[in-house]
C-alpha cells in the first residue's frame, strides 16, 4: 500500500481556506472509450489510391 | 474470499443458461401443438416465439436460486490486527432532507469509532442539490453533524457548481479533486447505511486481494412501514440472500454493482471508469444513467475483480413504501438499462458483462412480451383459419379436431411453477436449516410466505402495466430527467390511487370488452391479469397503509443492528433545536 499520509494531511493553509471541504489530492480519471467511431468506408476504399506519402521537407 | 476458477464459472453459467433455454423451447414447442390443434397459422407462431423469450426469461430467474440453494452461505473468519489503507466513505446527496440523511451518517460514524478504526476512514458529504433551501439545510446541517460527532477533519462537506455526469459525475468530481488522498472508496446512497464492522471487514477483503477491484454487499432493506414496504423488505431478507448466491457462482471476475453499499479501489475506479457521454441526445444518448453496471464491466475490461460477497452483513438500505414510488423508480432503471442496448459492442468488454446488460434489458422488456402475448391471444381468433373437416382427400367421414387444452394447461403449470417453485424451495430449505428463526420460525415464515406470494400474484398485473408505459415511454424518447429520490411514509389514499392508476384500470376494461368480443373463452384465462388491473387503485391504496400485525419479520428486527439503534438516536437527537448533544460512540 501507498503511505498516503504525506498526501493526506493537506496543507494548513488550503485547510483554512476549505474547512468543509475534502483533502484536496487529485487523481485523473480519463474518459473511456464505449462507442465504436464509425468506419467511413469511402475513405478507406479511396485511402488505397493515394500516393505514398512522402516527409516534408521542412521537417 | 476465494474466486473461483475459470472453468468452473464457465461451466455453470453454461449449465444454467442451456437448462434455462431448453425450458423456453420447452414453452414454445408446448404452445406450438396447442395452437396447431386448430390449424398452424402466423399468429400461433408469435405467440409461440413471445413464450419461448419469457418462459427462458422465468426460467433464468429460477436457476439463479435453483443454484444459490444448493450451496451454503460460506463462514469467512473475520480478522483482527490494523489496517494499512485510507478510505473515503462517499455519500452523494440530490435535495435529500439532511435531517434524514446526516444522522445516519453520524450513526456511521459511531459505529466505526466503536471498532476501534474509524481514523482510517473519512466521510464526504457529496451534494448536487439544486435546490437552494435544501443546500442551506445541509450546511446548517454540515455543522450540527460535526457537533453531534465531534468529527471535524473527517468528516467533509462539498456542494458541486453543476450536475455534470449526475451521481456518477459527483464521484468522478471526488476523484477527480481528492482521490489520490485514498486507497479506497465506499460508495453509498443517501439511504444507504453500514456497520462499523462491515466497513472495515471490506477494507479488510481488499487488502488481502490487490487485483480486486470492487467488492459489492447485499443490501437489505430496513425501516419500512407500509405494508408494500415490508412486504418487499421481507422479500429481500428472505429470498434475495439465495438469489445472490446463486449469481456469486456465476459472477467468477465479473461481478456485479449496484451503485451503493459497495467499496471500490479508487486507483482501479480512476484508471477504468472515467464515463463518456454517449452520442444523441436522450433517452439513449447523453449521461450514462444506470452508471454502475457499466463501471463493473468497464473494471472487469481492465482486468479488475469485481465480486458481491452475499455473506457480508450489516449493509442496509431503504426501500419505496408505496407501488407508485416504486413504478417511479422502476422508470428511471427502465432508461438506464434499456439504453445499455447502446453499449453492447462497446469494444473489449467480457461476454459475461454483455449478457448482463441483456439481462438488464430483458428485465424490463419481458413484461411487455407478455403484455403482447396476451393481446396477440385476445386477437388469435381473428387469425383461425376455417376448420376443414376433411382434409383427407376421398375420405366421407369427418375429422373432428382434437382439443389440446392439457398442453396448454400443461404450459400454464410450467409457468407458475417457475414463478411460485424457487420462492417455496427457499422457505424449505430455511426451515431444514434453521434459517427461518430469524423470520419468527418455520410457521411465520410459511405465514409471511404465503402472504407475498398472494401480494406479488396482485401487484404483477399492475406492474406489468406501469413497466410497459415506461418502456413505450423510453422507446418513444421521453426521457425522465433525474428526478429526485421521493422518500418518506408514502400513504396514498384512494383518489390519489385512482389519479396514478386510472389508466390501468382503462386498460382493464378495454381489454376485457376486447377478449369479450372476440375470444369469450379466453375471459377465465385472464381474470388473473384483468381483475387485479381492475382492482389497481384498491391495491395501491390498500398497500400504501401502514403494516399492522406480526408477519414480514425480518432478522433484522428480531435483533436490532448497533448502526440502526445509533441511527434511531442520532435521528432522535437531530430534532433536539439546542447544537451540542453528543452520543458516545462506546
Amino acid at each position: 500500500m501507498n503511505d498516503l499520509s504525506g498526501i493526506f494531511l493537506t496543507d494548513p493553509e488550503a485547510e483554512a481556506r476549505a474547512p468543509m471541504a475534502p483533502p484536496d489530492a487529485p487523481m485523473a480519471m480519463p474518459t473511456q472509450i464505449l462507442e465504436q467511431q464509425p468506419r467511413r468506408i469511402l475513405p478507406m476504399v479511396l485511402a488505397a489510391f493515394r500516393p505514398a506519402r512522402r516527409p516534408s521537407r521542412e521537417a | 474470499m476465494r474466486t473461483p476458477s475459470d472453468w468452473r464459472v464457465g461451466l455453470i453459467r453454461l449449465v444454467l443458461l442451456s437448462t434455462s433455454i431448453l425450458i423456453g423451447c420447452g414453452g414454445f414447442v408446448l404452445f406450438l401443438r396447442y395452437g396447431a390443434a386448430d390449424g398452424l397459422d402466423l399468429m400461433d407462431v408469435l405467440r409461440a416465439g413471445l413464450i419461448l423469450v419469457s418462459t427462458f426469461w422465468l426460467a433464468w430467474g429460477a436457476m439463479q436460486a435453483f443454484a444459490g440453494l444448493t450451496t451454503r452461505p460460506p463462514r469467512v473468519p473475520r480478522h483482527d490486527g490494523p489496517l494499512t489503507s485510507r478510505c473515503a466513505i462517499l455519500v452523494p446527496v440530490y435535495n435529500e432532507d439532511p435531517a434524514a440523511t446526516f444522522p445516519r451518517i453520524a450513526a456511521m460514524e459511531a459505529s466505526l469509532q466503536r471498532t476501534g478504526m474509524a481514523a482510517h476512514f473519512h466521510f464526504a458529504i457529496l451534494s448536487d442539490t439544486r435546490d437552494e433551501a435544501t443546500a442551506e439545510a445541509e450546511r446548517k446541517g454540515f455543522q450540527r453533524l460535526l457537533a453531534l460527532t465531534g468529527a471535524e477533519g473527517r468528516i467533509f462537506y462539498r456542494r458541486r457548481d453543476n450536475n455534470r455526469g449526475r451521481k456518477a459525475g459527483n464521484i468522478e468530481d471526488f476523484i477527480t479533486r481528492s482521490g489520490a488522498a485514498y486507497d479506497l472508496a465506499v460508495i453509498l446512497d443517501a439511504d444507504s447505511l453500514m456497520e462499523g464492522d462491515t466497513l472495515v471487514e471490506m477494507v479488510r477483503r481488499m487488502e488481502a486481494a490487490p487485483d480486486l477491484g470492487l467488492l459489492q454487499t447485499l443490501p437489505q432493506i430496513v425501516n419500512a412501514r407500509s405494508r408494500f414496504g415490508r412486504i418487499q423488505q421481507f422479500a429481500a431478507a428472505f429470498y434475495s440472500p439465495i438469489f445472490c448466491r446463486g449469481l456469486a457462482m456465476m459472477q467468477g471476475r465479473t461481478g456485479p454493482f449496484w451503485g451503493h453499499n459497495a467499496i471500490v479501489r479508487v486507483r482501479a475506479f480512476a484508471e477504468s471508469c472515467g464515463l463518456p457521454e454517449l452520442s444523441g441526445p436522450p433517452p439513449f444518448g447523453g449521461h450514462i444513467l444506470s452508471h454502475d453496471y457499466v463501471e463493473a464491466a468497464l473494471l472487469a475490461r481492465a482486468g479488475w475483480t469485481v465480486r458481491v460477497d452475499d455473506d457480508l452483513t450489516g449493509s442496509f438500505e431503504e426501500g419505496p413504501e408505496n407501488m407508485v414510488l416504486h413504478a417511479k423508480r422502476d422508470r428511471r432503471w427502465c432508461q438506464g438499462n434499456l439504453q445499455h442496448a447502446r453499449l453492447l459492442a462497446a469494444p473489449g468488454l467480457k461476454p459475461w458483462s454483455r449478457f448482463v446488460f441483456v439481462q438488464g434489458i430483458l428485465a424490463y422488456l419481458s413484461p411487455v412480451i407478455w403484455l403482447a402475448f396476451l393481446l396477440c391471444s385476445i386477437a388469435a381468433p381473428l387469425f383461425v383459419p376455417p376448420i376443414n373437416y376433411f382434409p383427407i382427400e376421398g375420405w366421407r367421414w369427418p375429422v373432428i379436431p382434437v382439443s389440446q387444452t392439457s398442453q396448454a394447461v400443461a404450459l400454464a403449470i410450467c409457468i407458475v411453477g417457475l414463478l411460485f417453485l424457487p420462492k417455496l424451495l427457499i422457505l424449505l430449505d430455511a426451515a431444514l436449516r434453521h434459517r427461518a428463526s430469524g423470520f419468527g420460525g418455520a410457521l411465520a415464515a410459511a405465514r409471511s410466505v404465503g402472504a407475498e406470494l398472494a401480494f406479488s400474484a396482485l401487484s404483477a398485473p399492475v406492474f406489468l402495466m406501469f413497466n410497459t408505459r415506461s418502456v413505450m415511454q423510453v422507446v418513444a424518447g421521453v426521457d425522465g430527467g433525474w428526478p429526485a429520490q421521493a422518500r418518506g411514509d408514502g400513504r396514498m389514499t384512494l383518489p390519489e390511487a385512482w389519479q396514478a392508476s386510472s389508466w390501468i384500470v382503462i386498460g382493464g376494461l378495454a381489454g376485457g370488452a376486447l377478449a369479450f368480443l372476440l375470444s369469450p373463452t379466453l375471459l377465465p384465462w385472464l381474470a388473473p391479469v384483468l381483475v387485479p388491473m381492475l382492482a389497481a387503485p384498491l391495491i395501491i391504496a390498500w398497500s400504501s397503509a401502514p403494516a399492522q400485525g406480526a408477519l414480514y419479520q425480518t432478522p433484522v428486527e428480531a435483533r436490532i443492528p448497533d448502526v440502526l439503534v445509533l441511527d434511531a438516536a442520532f435521528r432522535s437527537a437531530w430534532t433536539i433545536p439546542q447544537p451540542g448533544i453528543r452520543i458516545a460512540a462506546g
